[in-house]
């Protein structure tokens, strides 16, 4: 192999992954497709034989084009890895173009270095970390290389006449040397940064020079807290993860299950005009922002003033444990379910809280986060006594023929549509009419259809289209309750369905938004009601499994792994396995103690099982040593017969040369052939050195004269051809090819044949 | 101390460890990854931070641990001549039990002597460096450096040093070993046009000395037994009928052409005129010797004198004694024609200017018109040309402007046979 094509190769490969891995961690494609197809581009050009570099003039001011832009950047959006990412990949594609000369293969070396710390910067998903793997294995390659090359050009003569001592060719047995090599080093090197990663104390000193970066996870969840009807919203179909969910009871038992469905409510949105649904929870409705520190849970208080029920609970509280991989660094909604009562996150945050709704915003770190919610949800409605002790909040739509048909709803279920005579324990089933009016009459799409100009786009859809999608549903079901005077309000969030069995977690992706209603059954008693129609809801948000998922579901899992144990690595994790790894003094103690008992009382026969039992050990470590010594010679030999053909059968089978010739007989066999079509092909029985002296053309016997002593050396006396030696031998070689033909003799006279 | 038969070790002197340029950015890059992982608090961060410092660790460790275990032996060529490829071997063992070692750079240190005899305006030898790629556990390993002597004299070599960054090239080890080892350069090779050397002026006369080698003079040499073949004409009628078999003459071979070659190069001679003066009295003296002729050396202002004899060995003798002589150290002068008599040849070598060193009879060559006593199409040899004239700063100028607007060569050497 040569070491210094070898070390290009090295280099380009390692430049880029690291391309790669950052177009991977920032999702800049077309970013990342393009430097890499332009550092093809340049290392095909300088690399392929005769290839010449751009003129050092070109490359100064492409540098400099690159730097001034990268100032620019800087001036117009602030330092950043990202522009400082840009740059790096500026100047590599730059590289590529440029000569090939010890210094630019260290520099491309120590750009992809910082390119793949980038890369950290900007992101921790699990393809970063896949992609990034390579890229670093290949530039310790590169650099091991490096050192080759540097050490080979160090010891090559200045003088241009004068042979460098040996050659450019690493035999295979030193490569595998160098691989065992690295491959012990890199296993040293990766104990040492686990024993780092384990030990190093987390939480100290976060933040103390800013923001670096943008280490998300995932993608932004793209999480409003507005509905516009018919522009889409929410509709996703993207299987980019957003959280991860856990759900435990008080105790810690895991409660998720593949046919449960959780609802985790994000933006409550209470206010409808033109189409679009708003909250009015903000500015007004929420309290006073709370500083919380980071593992310190907040209770959540909830509205008494709304009615003395809203404070009643079933008594069975929930835990969820989410952990949300991109959140916004600031007024980032929390998901949970109905209804919140104590939340606690990972990191310091800002927590503010609206009793009303339960919405909870959040501002603080952005990137990935976690937190626990501890959720009570409430029972039944309350009976009448509770029903009498508060006034229920009248409310309306403003839309006549709505109200014309939400009252043509509950009269043909037999109840009373005008909110002042009818009873208000009737509410809950003036909702559950209204919730059946959906289940036949209406189709579920995801065509975004806009409603006609001037048309209310919740009428439209009720009275004309009646298909759409999950936020017309909840829109139409909202309208339909507030108008025969039941207090509603839709919600947006996500429904966790998926639920991984391997982990007992759900992951909950960007197509598992959706929209429902809350109904409120009784002053201050909210029930959730989802007009959706279940079949479709199931095709969406639970589909049947297939390979696909199933493929899918082992990734989540491992991708949910890497998630929790690297990048979720917290100081409490690393406490409780520094705790767990620390040895129990007072257990070695006992041990000794007991140990030294044992030998006092045991005396003689505890010596005698000791001896036993090193004698038996003894025994056995000796006869795998001699199964071994014996042993493991036959297995190789055994398997290299067996699994040998199979190897060369497969490279046949895949397109490879096999065996692979050895060069002399490459240039021997090429000397036969150029030797024949000049019409004086050797005899069989002639060796090549005999038959170089029989030509009578000295054109064509001196060079193969040459060459066969060329090949003599290296096949006899085992000495490889020096550069100038080769380069020699394959003029001579031309020589005969380009030599004239001749016609072809007839057989010698003294051919025994 | 030995390595394998009769090869002494070289003396291991000192350990040095030095941080390459590469090492610091490297160690400024893990300090980046400390401070970005604690003030991030991310975890890829801290992983990354406990990789490039394993890699640190593991980069000195490699390096150093390999390099303890290292048992080096010099080995020279003895002789070496001015312009010709000079390979000096170097026989490692590693010592070590398991850990190999990758990417040694060999490198004669600045301690290597030169006892020069006289100055000259051509460069210095280039530094002596090996590489040796890989030394396998307790086998051994050859490195060989290629260096082309600049200067005629005996290279002394003592202090060498084995270096490795390996494997990511951040710290770099060494070792400095020493070991005593010679070279003796000879001066540049020239060849000679045909003709240069005079016939001798008349032959010496015949019975002076008897003859030492049966040859087709007219001299005796010696009788010797008739075998079946030789001439019936050589039968030495008188000596065979006073014994019982018949015996035959041989004639003594004819005396060989005595060459004297005159250095004439007194002391304050430029340099350059001086070194190549020597280089054609050594070339006369190996063309002499080679057509079986005696050669004799005379340079009067050194006070040297060396005899004529024939032989291959004596010719050595001579270049050798050229090789080390010191035109810059005045001696004792001795007269120029001692010695010489008139049925020799004679060359006298001027190093500057006509002067009157030499008989009368002799052929006078003069340094400075080395190139109209080569072969014609033969080169002078760098060693023996002036130096190139200092770079004038317009010349620098425009080379840089070229380098820099035009596309030109790669700024090293690229390895013979290895296509871009």
């Amino acid at each position: 192999m040569n070491t210094d094509r070898a070390m290009r190769r090295l280099v380009l490969t390692a430049s880029l992954l690291s391309i790669l891995t950052y177009a991977i961690a920032d999702e800049s494609w077309p970013l990342g497709v393009v430097a890499i197809m332009l550092s093809l581009i340049g290392w095909t050009i300088t690399e392929r034989r005769a290839g010449r570099a751009v003129p050092r003039a070109v490359i100064a001011i492409a540098i400099t084009v690159a730097i001034l832009w990268a100032i620019a950047s800087g001036l117009r959006s602030g330092l950043s890895v990202a522009n400082f990412c840009q740059f790096t990949i500026a100047v590599m594609v730059v590289k590529a173009f440029d000569r090939r000369t010890s210094a630019d293969l260290g520099q491309s070396v120590m750009l992809s270095l910082f390119l793949s710390i980038g890369a950290l910067l900007t992101s921790n998903t699990l393809w970063m970390a896949v992609a990034l793997a390579p890229t670093l294995a290949y530039c310790v390659a590169a650099g091991v290389a490096f050192q080759f090359h540097k050490g080979r050009a160090a010891a090559r003569p200045t003088a241009p006449h004068v042979p460098a001592a040996g050659h450019a060719t690493a035999p295979p047995k030193r490569i595998r040397g160098i691989v065992r090599t690295i491959a012990g080093g890199w296993a040293v090197a990766a104990t040492i940064s686990l024993v780092v990663f384990a030990a190093f104390p987390r939480s100290i000193g976060a933040d103390s020079f800013g923001r670096w970066g943008n280490a998300a996870v995932g993608m932004m969840t793209g999480f409003t807290s507005e509905v516009n009807l018919g522009e889409g919203g929410l509709i996703s179909t993207s299987s980019v993860p957003v959280l991860d969910l856990t759900v435990r009871t008080a105790a810690g038992q895991s409660i998720g299950a593949p046919e449960e469905t959780f609802y985790l409510r994000g933006a409550v949105l209470d206010e409808y005009r033109n189409g679009s649904w708003t909250s009015s929870a903000p500015p007004g409705g929420m309290a006073s922002p709370h500083q919380l520190p980071a593992g310190v849970a907040l209770p959540l208080a909830a509205d008494h003033g709304a009615g003395s029920a809203a404070g009643r609970s079933t008594g069975t509280r929930i835990e969820l444990d989410i952990m949300v991989r991109n959140i916004k660094p600031s007024n980032a909604h929390i998901f949970t379910v109905w209804r919140p009562r104590a939340v606690e996150f990972e990191s310091q945050a800002i927590v503010a809280h609206a009793p009303r709704t339960g919405v909870i915003l959040r501002s603080g770190q952005g990137g990935r986060t976690r937190y626990r919610v501890v959720c009570e949800p409430l029972g039944s409605p309350p009976g009448a006594a509770a029903g009498g002790a508060a006034s229920r909040r009248v409310v309306s739509f403003d839309n006549e023929r709505i109200r014309a048909l939400a009252a043509d709803i509950l009269r043909a279920a037999g109840l009373d549509p005008d909110p002042d005579t009818r009873p208000p324990e009737d509410d809950g089933a003036a909702a559950a009419a209204i919730l059946r009016h959906f289940d036949d009459r209406f189709s579920y799409s995801l065509d975004i259809a806009r409603a006609p100009r001037g048309r209310d786009p919740i009428e439209w859809f009720l009275l004309e289209e009646r298909r759409g999608h999950c936020e017309y549903f909840a829109s139409a079901m909202a309208a339909l309750c507030r108008a025969v005077g039941v207090n509603s309000r839709v919600v947006t969030g996500y429904v966790a369905t998926e639920f991984n069995d391997a982990t007992r977690h759900y992951v909950v992706r960007e197509s598992n938004a959706h929209a429902w209603v809350e109904v409120e059954v009784a002053p201050g008693h909210w029930q959730t009601r989802d007009p959706t129609p279940s079949g479709e809801f199931r095709r969406i948000h639970r589909p049947e499994p297939t390979i696909a998922s199933r493929l899918r579901d082992l990734f989540e899992a491992v991708n949910y792994a890497w998630i929790t144990s690297v990048v979720a690595f917290d100081e409490q994790s690393r406490a409780s396995l520094v705790s767990a790894m620390r040895i129990d003094a007072a257990g070695i103690d006992a041990w000794t103690e007991d140990a030294s008992r044992r030998i006092r009382s045991g005396g003689r026969e505890l010596m005698a099982r000791a001896i036993r039992n090193a004698l038996v050990a003894s025994v056995t470590v000796a006869c795998l040593g001699v199964a071994w010594l014996f042993g493991w010679p036959l297995l190789r030999d055994a398997l290299r017969a067996s699994l040998r053909p199979r190897w060369l059968r497969l490279r046949a089978a895949l397109g490879r040369r096999t065996p692979r010739r050895d060069p002399d007989a490459a240039l021997y066999a090429r000397l036969l052939a150029a030797l024949s079509r000049r019409g004086v092909p050797k005899p069989e029985w002639s060796p090549p050195l005999a038959h170089a002296a029989t030509i009578p053309d000295p054109a064509l016997s001196q060079p193969a004269a040459r060459i066969a002593h060329a090949i003599y050396r290296v096949r006899y006396g085992k000495a490889p051809l020096a550069p100038e030696d080769h380069r020699a031998v394959m003029a001579d070689l031309a020589a005969i090819e380009a030599a004239p033909r001749r016609a072809r003799p007839g057989p010698a006279p003294d051919d025994p044949r | 101390m030995r390595l394998t038969g009769n090869t002494t070790l070289a003396t291991i002197r000192s350990r040095r460890t030095a941080m390459s340029i590469a090492g610091v950015l490297y160690s400024l890059t893990t300090l980046f990854l400390a401070v970005g992982a604690v003030n991030g608090q991310n975890n890829l961060l801290f992983w990354a931070f406990g990789l490039a410092l394993g890699g640190l660790l593991v980069s000195g460790v490699f390096s150093g641990l390999g390099l303890m275990g290292l048992r080096i032996s010099r080995e020279c060529p003895g002789v070496a001549r001015v312009g010709e490829p000079m390979r000096i071997r170097y026989h490692a063992r590693n010592a070590n039990r398991l850990l190999p070692v990758f990417c040694v750079t060999l490198r004669e240190s600045a301690g290597a002597k030169r006892e020069d005899r006289g100055q000259t305006s051509a460069p210095p030898t280039p530094p002596i460096v090996a590489f040796l790629p890989s030394a396998e556990a307790r086998r051994h390993s050859t490195a060989e450096a290629a260096a082309l002597p600049a200067r005629r004299g005996r290279l002394t070599l003592e202090l060498f040093s084995a270096s490795s960054s390996f494997p990511l090239g951040l710290m770099r080890k060494s070792i400095d070993f020493e070991q005593h080892g010679a070279v003796l350069v000879l001066p540049a090779r020239l060849r000679l046009r045909a003709g240069l050397i005079p016939s001798p002026a008349r032959r010496g006369q015949g019975g002076a000395a008897s003859p030492s080698a049966v040859g087709l003079s007219d001299e005796f040499f010696g009788v010797r037994e008739y075998v079946p073949g030789d001439s019936p004409r050589l039968i030495a009628w008188r000596p065979s009928a006073r014994g019982d078999a018949l015996v035959v003459r041989q004639q003594g071979a004819p005396p060989p052409t005595i060459v004297w070659i005159v250095l004439d190069a007194p002391p304050g001679s430029p340099d350059l005129a001086s070194e190549r003066a020597v280089a054609i009295a050594a070339a006369l003296v190996e063309s002499v010797a080679q057509r079986g002729g005696a050669v004799g050396l005379s340079a009067p202002s050194q006070g040297l004198t060396c005899t004529p004899a024939p032989g291959q060995w004596h010719a050595r003798r001579i270049v050798n004694l050229l090789a080390t002589l010191d035109l810059a150290a005045p001696r004792r002068a001795a007269p120029a024609t001692a010695g010489i008599r008139r049925e020799h040849a004679a060359i006298v070598i001027h190093a500057a200017g006509p002067g009157d060193a030499g008989p009368d009879w002799a052929t006078h060559l003069h340094a400075d018109r080395i190139r109209d006593y080569l072969e014609p199409g033969e080169p002078v040899p760098p060693a023996l040309l002036p130096p190139p004239e200092p770079e004038t700063p317009e010349q620098r100028r425009r080379r840089l402007i070229r380098a820099f607007f035009m596309v030109d060569a790669p700024d090293e050497p690229q390895p013979a046979g290895v296509p871009r």
